[in-house]
């Protein structure tokens, strides 16, 4: 078990700077996520703490211990490559036993531990197989049992659910999430699926673009999105995102204009979650416009709603279509649900635009007086 | 609508389509095969007139040509050190050593280890002569001479020496070539694997790279071997198999005595021999190491 520590670590290959300077720490026993969309660098700040690849600059601690320059075999962390990476010439069994053969482990020692790791992902029948006579995820589970069967320090998961089908996914999420807590060993898993993230890792670090857009819990990320980038990798279906202009107190998207709780000048983009909104008969909404589209989704309905804003999506629970496409609506929502971010995407905290002053500013609106 | 009619699967005709590789086997394999079957069991020369029908070549072979015993210790010395140390094992040294530099560099040593297979056979040969001219102009007397150590003349002394190097030197890049594309195919994460697991680089070498290359190795013992066993153009260009006998191995010795000495019959005879012995080899090495397991089902459907 151990502390991670990342201080300014930056990694480039050759010109191109993969990673920036990324400060971060991970406490014992952690379960944190890493997440972001394809190609961000989320593998390779997995492989610079296993020690597959050297950091550009920076230190990497573990337990305040540099390890920056430590082989990879010196370090004790398992990992669990995206691709598996099984020897295709040994069974299972000499699989899973492949680590212990480099510690001072004796035979009887060995068949224990592995028979244990075995079972720990319910491998125990499959022990005498080659790789390739095992389905996608019968190999995981071997490459997660190679890996924790050194009782490492830390474990790392490169996508390891990526390439299992949905039920298989879902199952395996909850049963990583129990091993780890029975283990509680410090783990970080990659992924570019959130709904992974969300549902297993105590905390997420949310990257784009080879720098850490937002280190936080689930729903700090979720509710809380320190930037344009998270609020909209961030959940499906992604919030509604509407370009606008901000004086003083005034808000204006296209032709409506809100009133803010405090003063904020420049252009902004107003964000808000498709469920977050409902729909109500038009007069007195702050928003309105006809229904574009209707899409049951069994628990739930997702309309568009061509609003003079642009099209805006909404997210109704239940099973009933209670608006039909062409039907004219109006869209409400908690003022403090609406969040605004400003030209530069960074969210503006403890600003929303006010609903109460927006019939008034809507009349305002018409007279050009104001 | 149009009228598609569904036409029921037929199977294609087999045959007909393996037609022009047969008739290839036939006119340039079997052909010469039957041919010299037939001549080994006569008494045919230069003149090329069969007088009769005789076993007294096999007789001869096996009972009264008194060069076969070292002939054929000279085949397995030159067969054997040229195969294990050269064709296998410096063809896996150069493929493991042009994959683990930089990629420029590592196709730049493998573009030059193929410079002599691609030059003429006459070509090489000369350059072999040239090296191991023991006057003063050839290029390992002038170094000896620069050192001032004694002269040696490797064709005289050490003749079986000089064509297992030249062999050797040239057929190393074939199993570079395939071994390099067997390293390259290994999963690129396998090594990584290895290395979190506690293996060193050599333990990643052992672990990971050696089992790779375990089944081309195989594939390519038997077929250097049989190719090694059955050529001889280097050592007619560069000692002629002398000093006397001393650089002959079998498929040298067969051309000798059927062309030197104008018996055909009798180098057909050797020749059957030499088919048999490699018929022999490929079976057991076929056995041994399993390699019905290395081929592949095909991959489309024609019965
Ligand atoms: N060995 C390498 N050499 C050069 N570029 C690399 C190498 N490994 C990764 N990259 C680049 O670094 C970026 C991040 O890669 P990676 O960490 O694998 O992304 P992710 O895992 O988030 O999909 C990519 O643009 C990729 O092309
Ligand atoms: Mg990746």
């Amino acid at each position: 078990m151990a502390q991670i520590t990342l201080t300014n670590v930056s990694k480039s290959w050759g010109e191109t700077r993969v990673l920036k300077p990324m400060n971060l720490t991970i406490e014992d026993g952690e379960f944190v996520a890493i997440l972001g969309p394809s190609g961000c660098g989320k593998s390779t700040t997995l492989f610079l703490l296993a020690g597959l690849y050297a950091p550009s600059a920076g230190e990497i601690a573990f337990d305040g211990h540099d390890v920056s320059r430590v082989d990879a075999r010196d370090r004790n962390v398992g990992i669990v490559f995206q691709s598996y990476a099984l020897y295709p010439n040994l069974t299972v069994r000499e699989n899973i036993a492949f680590p212990l053969r480099f510690k001072s482990v004796g035979k009887p020692e060995t068949a224990r531990r592995v028979e244990e790791a075995a079972s720990l992902v319910q491998i125990g029948a499959l022990l005498d197989r080659r790789p390739s006579q095992l389905s996608g995820g019968q190999q995981q589970r071997v490459a997660l049992a190679r890996a924790l069967v050194k009782e490492p320090n830390i474990l790392l998961l490169d996508e390891p659910l990526s390439n299992l089908d949905a039920t298989l996914r879902i199952a395996m999420r909850a049963e990583l999430k129990a091993i780890q807590k029975r283990l509680g060993i410090t783990t970080l898993i990659v992924t570019h699926d959130q709904i992974e993230a969300i549902t297993m890792a105590d905390r997420i670090i949310c990257m784009n673009n080879g720098e850490i857009a937002q280190i936080g819990t689930p729903d700090d990320l979720y509710r809380r999105p320190n930037n344009l980038f998270v609020a909209g990798f961030i959940g499906t279906p992604p919030m509604n995102r509407v370009k606008g202009h901000a004086t003083g107190r005034v808000l204006k998207v296209a032709d409506e204009s809100f009133q803010l709780s405090a003063d904020h000048s420049g252009d902004v983009t107003f964000g808000l979650r498709p469920e977050d909104i409902s729909l109500v008969a038009p007069v007195d909404a702050p928003l309105s416009g006809l229904i574009a589209s209707v899409e049951p989704m069994g628990r739930e309905v997702f309309y568009t709603v061509d609003t003079p804003a642009g099209p805006i999506h909404a997210l109704e629970y239940g099973e009933t279509v209670r608006h039909a496409t062409g039907a004219s609506v109006g869209l409400t929502w908690k003022p403090e649900l609406g969040l605004l971010f400003d030209a530069t995407g960074d969210r503006l905290g403890g600003l929303h635009p006010d609903l109460s002053h927006s019939a008034d500013s809507r009349t305002a609106a018409l007279q050009p007086a104001l | 609508m149009s009228q598609t009619r569904l036409r029921a699967h037929r199977p294609a005709r087999p045959l007909l389509y393996l037609m022009p590789a047969i008739a290839l086997l036939a006119i340039f394999f079997l052909g010469p095969i039957l041919v010299n079957s037939v001549i080994a069991f006569t008494d045919m020369g230069v003149n090329l007139r069969v007088g009769q029908f005789t076993l007294l070549n096999f007789e001869r072979i096996v009972q009264r040509d008194g060069r076969i015993p070292m002939v054929l210790m000279t085949t397995l010395i030159y067969v054997g050190s040229t195969l294990f140390l050269f064709n296998v094992g410096l063809g896996a040294l150069l493929a493991m050593t042009t994959t683990a530099i930089p990629e420029k560099l590592g196709n730049f040593f493998r573009g030059l280890w193929l410079l002599p297979r691609m030059s003429p056979a006459v070509l090489y040969g000369m350059l072999w002569i040239w090296i191991a001219d023991p006057t003063p102009s050839g290029l390992l007397a002038q170094v000896t001479i620069a050192l001032g150590l004694p002269t040696v003349n490797l064709r005289n002394d050490y003749p079986l020496m000089l064509v297992v190097l030249a062999n050797g030197l040239v057929g190393a890049s074939f199993a570079m070539v395939i071994l390099t594309s067997s390293i390259r195919s290994i999963p690129a994460h396998l090594a990584n694997a290895a290395r979190v697991d506690g293996a060193s680089e050599w333990g990643v070498l052992r672990h990971v790279v050696a089992p790779a290359l375990s089944q081309p190795i195989r594939f390519i013992t038997i077929y250097q071997a049989l190719s090694l066993m059955t050529t001889y153009e280097y050592i007619l260009l560069i000692t002629g198999g002398g000093p006397v006998y001393d650089s002959t191995p079998y498929a040298l010795y067969i051309y000798r005595r059927a062309f030197e000495n104008g018996a055909y019959a009798y180098g057909a005879a050797l020749a059957l021999g030499l088919m048999v012995i490699g018929v022999v080899i490929t079976l057991l090495q076929w056995r041994l190491t399993d390699m019905r397991s290395t081929f592949a089902a095909p991959k489309i459907e024609v019965l």
